[in-house]
């Protein structure tokens, strides 16, 4: 009983499985759950798709660019902390696992590890954005901005050109990280309000997905921003 | 380990825990790794290794392992397309311009040449837009 808190919303008892004759989350135009699970979640990958297609385009924009200036991107990267690098990716690498462990509570029906666990990942993902917030006000401060706001002393004449690419690749993750903490936040709610059991589970499994994906995004951003010498 | 009737493949929690271990000791080995030059390879290294991250991440956190063919094949394909959109996109502005960054970057050459093309594009807005009062009053007429 302490474990094993099913949906209390839908007010139907689940002792057999497979079964619904109409489940309340079923919606009409889907002829079972088992179609509206695989159709939300292909849904769900081919947006997350997009969005790989949408930072690939950042992504290309740095090589070319580090290609051409090279030193100049060396320059850059050496005004970036490592260390609060990796304190970041181990925080938002946590933040995964903690999703994964949600998304494993409401495949289980625990509904109070479930919410703790979207909890700790919102706090991690908090951490994230407090951690970017100094280090992107320390580079304010030393103006190393884009383009022609870069007012810092360099030695290579294109170290602007680095900085206008970390403050759009790590400006549109940290987006991402805001959009995905909003998610999280609603998911959140609808498990406080118990409309979440093994039997349903689908946004609180998206929500996952995305959140992964922002994890991923940073897998790259990381080595290539922050270490590459 | 098929999804017949039971799609929803409960991965255990010690499988995540591995996993979970399994990045932090790649982000500690890629940090060490960035110590050490190893000339063009830096990149190649550093890229593999995110990688590694990467599927680890896709395959469990994200399910895709146990997730049905066709998402899978949705997912991975976008590699294809980015890989295409990369290589493509590199071969390109490698063949504009001169490869070698250290004759070419960041010395001077570039801002010469690209006042040059800018200076002729600049030229062209001029004369239209000396033209284009012209041309539209006719047209307002009409």
């Amino acid at each position: 009983m302490s474990t094993a808190i099913h949906g209390t919303s839908h007010g139907h008892s689940q002792d057999h499985h497979g079964h619904h004759d109409h489940p309340e989350y079923l919606q009409h135009h889907f002829s079972d759950a088992e179609q509206q699970v695989e159709a939300s979640k292909l849904g769900m990958w081919l947006f997350l798709v997009t969005e790989v297609l949408l930072f690939g385009g950042l992504f290309v924009a740095f090589a070319a660019m580090r290609s051409l200036h090279y030193e100049s991107f060396h320059e850059g990267h050496e005004h970036l902390s490592k260390t609060l690098g990796i304190i970041n990716t181990v925080v938002l690498i946590l933040s995964s696992f903690t999703m994964a462990l949600g998304v494993h509570a409401s495949q289980t029906n625990q509904k109070k590890k479930l919410i703790n666990y979207l909890v700790v990942t919102l706090l991690c993902a908090l951490t994230f954005l407090v951690i970017k917030y100094f280090e992107y006000s320390e580079k304010f401060h030393h103006g190393l901005l884009p383009g022609r706001y870069f007012t810092a002393h360099h030695e290579n004449p294109h170290v602007s050109i680095f900085f206008g690419l970390y403050f759009l690749m790590t400006g549109l993750h940290g987006i991402h990280i805001i959009a995905g903490m909003s998610a999280i936040g609603w998911v959140l709610w609808r498990a406080i309000k118990g409309h979440f059991n093994s039997e349903y589970y689908t946004p609180v499994e998206n929500v996952g997905l995305y959140w992964h994906l922002v994890d991923l995004v940073w897998i790259y951003l990381f080595p290539l921003l922050y270490l590459l010498p | 380990m098929s999804s017949g009737n039971h799609s929803h493949h409960v991965i255990p929690v010690k499988v995540y825990a591995a996993i979970f271990g399994a990045l932090l000791v790649l982000t500690y080995i890629t940090v060490q790794v960035s110590y050490f030059n190893f000339g063009v390879l830096n990149i190649a290294v550093a890229v593999v290794v995110a990688t590694i991250k990467a599927m680890l991440v896709c395959l469990y956190f994200m399910h895709l392992r146990y997730d049905t063919v066709f998402n899978r094949i949705v997912f991975f394909s976008t590699a294809i397309f980015l890989a295409l959109f990369m290589g493509l996109a590199l071969l390109d502005s490698g063949a504009r311009l001169p490869v070698k960054p250290s004759q070419f970057a960041d010395n001077s050459p570039v801002p010469v040449d690209r006042t040059a093309e800018a200076a002729a594009p600049g030229a062209q807005p001029a004369v239209g837009g000396a033209e284009a009062p012209k041309s539209a009053t006719p047209e307002n007429k009409h």
